[in-house]
């Protein structure tokens, strides 16, 4: 009853603030780990939540996968990550000069990467990709060489070289730089 | 392992360095805005030196950051600060912040684990590697064989993959290193604006929710723009609101160059630039001690207004006059989008719990409380403002965009539109955190915070 009395006066008394007036200041030991506790239980809810839940998931599995990264060279991880279209540009990469004019295909049947300019680019540049239908437009462009793919290898022509990991060389001085790869 | 030493050591000096020009300018700037100003001011020193012919390499992002690490040395020199008043914490704090640390080292994991993964981000981190091939803005991409189209990423103003291209620059294949720097930066910048107007409990549960944002936390992987250009959005609109509260013309300065980062990221930030401006403005226009404050500012206004020229409007121009192309754009009188299809997309993706979890409901149980109280400051209402008109200005802008642009109406909504709330999410949630209902856990006491927490004027 005091209390009450006591609590009544204090909201009603302008020379206090209004922390003061709501007992926010100390709040007990109890109610700390009261607050504690609810909180706690308020953040298991949040990560509870589905998406939540899985997003937290993702980094964490990332997080105790670092170790494991470390001990990986970048084409490993990036193979890792990307699987058989990274494979094919590590391939490119690795069988045609630095200013190559490269056909890709723009099968829709075949992976997007590999159909995707800017993302064949990010892992050959400084070579320059084109599609099919540039060659078409501009006639004096010439190929060097082109990627092959399920897909895109019944467009060329049957006289061209059977295709080499992926790639075929098209022109003169692609079929003479041919002869550097490796079996 | 240099490679990577010497891009963290690069981007903490754009952070310290930052963080002295903002507290010269925004006297209550902390480490997340410091970050995000510096990040801006680097981007924007880098392009107009590229744009003047200097070479873009090391060398130049090293000057570039040594001039903002010596600015803003010689600029935070002397600037008064408040004495720091060490408070207890409590359980439930403690147990806040180490929710936040944990979610911290997640984030920065995330931002680092992948290589480039997602297709479109190839374009962006790929110009990187060509500009830095090239040592020049006027990358081959440009020109042959073909000019780019209104659907290129590559039309874009390159401030981002500037950026992106400081970790090659130094030998490391991570160019998302500067992610982990943004995605500590915002929700920082957030708490740094909640801690003197709510206690510290609720800001660093604002801080949570809003950090965990589940698209956002997500974007930490991808070297993409939206994610960035909202953090810089976000600068602009705390110094605005700091302009708004506090009539220190300087933040305008500060606002000026994050709005000019934000725009030379993405060329949507020019809508997001304008909306906050008109948020201002409504905010000046219930208060009239505002409009005498504004009116002296006249000159500082217009700088901060026309910042995005030095990007965006400069792009436009080199694009025009050096490389030899009309400014491309998705915006069509012809056949566009319309209301319709936009209407029902805002009806649907802010609550979709897949995308944006719980943030845009909070908002939404907030906005009943805004005007059950009368508000002693106007820093609640302007991100209130600041959140609607952007809501519209987004609206506006995707119920313009051309049906047959980025893959059509499919692909659009679910990708770009969704993405371009991003910009909502930190305004939202400072409004919502500031309204009566954002601070009403405060109130009740219990053992949540100390009496020192408070600072309620």
């Amino acid at each position: 009853m005091h209390h009450k009395t006591s609590y009544s006066a204090l909201l009603n008394d302008s020379r206090y603030p209004i922390a003061v007036k709501h007992g926010i200041n100390g709040g007990g030991s109890s109610r700390e780990w009261i607050a504690a506790l609810l909180t706690a239980a308020a953040l298991v809810c949040l990560a509870s939540i589905p998406v939540y839940h899985a997003r937290l998931g993702s980094a964490w599995r990332q997080t105790i996968g670092i170790p494991r990264r470390l001990g990986m060279s970048l084409d490993a991880i990036r193979f890792d990550q990307l699987g058989q279209p990274f494979g094919v540009m590590r391939v490119v990469k690795t069988n045609t000069f630095d200013d190559a004019v490269i056909l890709i295909t723009g099968d829709p049947a075949d992976p997007p990467e590999l159909r995707s300019i800017s993302w064949c680019a990010y892992y050959l540049y400084p070579r320059v990709l084109v599609h099919q239908e540039v060659l078409e437009k501009d006639p004096d462009l010439e190929a060097d060489f082109a990627v092959t793919t399920p897909h895109f290898i019944a467009g060329l022509p049957e006289s061209v070289a059977a295709p080499k990991l992926g790639l075929i060389p098209l022109s003169a001085r692609a079929r003479e730089y041919a002869k550097t790869w490796k079996e | 392992m240099s490679g990577w030493v010497g891009s963290i050591l690069l981007w903490l000096a754009v952070a310290l360095g930052g963080r002295g020009i903002a507290i010269r300018l925004a006297s209550r700037a902390g480490w997340g805005l410091g970050f995000l100003s510096g990040f801006s001011m680097f981007l924007i020193l880098v392009y107009v030196a590229a744009l003047f012919g200097a070479p873009i390499g090391l060398s130049l992002f090293l000057i570039m950051a040594i001039v903002i690490l010596g600015g803003g040395i010689f600029l935070g020199r002397g600037v008064p600060r408040g004495p720091v008043k060490h408070e207890p914490w409590t359980p439930a704090e403690a147990i806040l912040v180490a929710a936040l640390l944990s979610v911290s080292v997640l984030a920065a994991v995330k931002a680092v684990f992948f290589p480039v993964v997602a297709i479109d981000a190839h374009a962006y981190a790929g110009r990187a590697l060509a500009m830095l091939h090239d040592r020049t803005l006027n990358i081959r991409f440009y020109h042959w064989p073909e000019p780019p189209t209104s659907n290129s990423n590559l039309s874009y103003p390159p401030l981002m993959s500037l950026a992106y291209a400081v970790s090659p620059a130094f030998g490391c294949w991570q160019h998302k290193i500067v992610n982990v720097f943004l995605a500590l930066a915002w929700p920082l910048a957030i708490f740094e604006t909640l801690r003197p107007r709510i206690p510290r409990f609720a800001a660093l549960a604002w801080v949570l929710v809003l950090g965990l944002t589940p698209e956002l936390f997500a974007h930490i992987s991808f070297d993409l723009l939206n994610l960035p250009a909202m953090a810089l959005a976000l600068g602009e609109a705390i110094c605005l609101a700091g302009y708004l509260e506090s009539g220190a013309r300087k933040q305008l300065l500060l606002a000026g160059a994050l709005a000019a980062g934000m725009c030379g990221i993405r060329p949507d930030g020019a809508v997001i630039h304008g909306a906050l401006w008109i948020a201002v403005a409504i905010v000046v226009a219930f208060e009239p001690r505002l409009r005498s404050i504004l009116r002296s500012d006249v000159l500082f206004v217009l700088i901060a207004c026309l910042a995005p020229v030095m990007t965006l409007g400069t792009w436009a121009i080199y694009m025009h006059n050096v490389l030899g192309l009309s400014p491309v754009g998705p915006l069509s009188a012809g056949t566009p989008i319309g209301f319709g299809p936009v209407l029902r997309a805002f009806g649907y993706f802010p609550f979709w719990l897949e995308a944006f979890g719980i943030t845009f409901y909070l908002f939404a149980l907030a906005l009943p409380w805004f005007g059950t109280k009368r508000r002693r400051e106007s820093t609640g209402g302007f991100y209130l403002a600041a959140t609607c008109i952007t809501a519209i200005a987004i609206a506006m802008l995707f119920s313009r965009i051309d049906r047959g642009y980025g893959g059509g109406l499919g692909a659009v909504l679910p990708f770009s539109f969704k993405r371009s709330l991003f910009y909502l999410v930190p305004l939202s949630g400072l409004a919502s955190a500031l309204s009566p209902w954002g601070r009403a856990l405060a109130f009740r006491g219990h053992g949540w915070v100390h009496h020192g927490s408070l600072d309620l004027g």
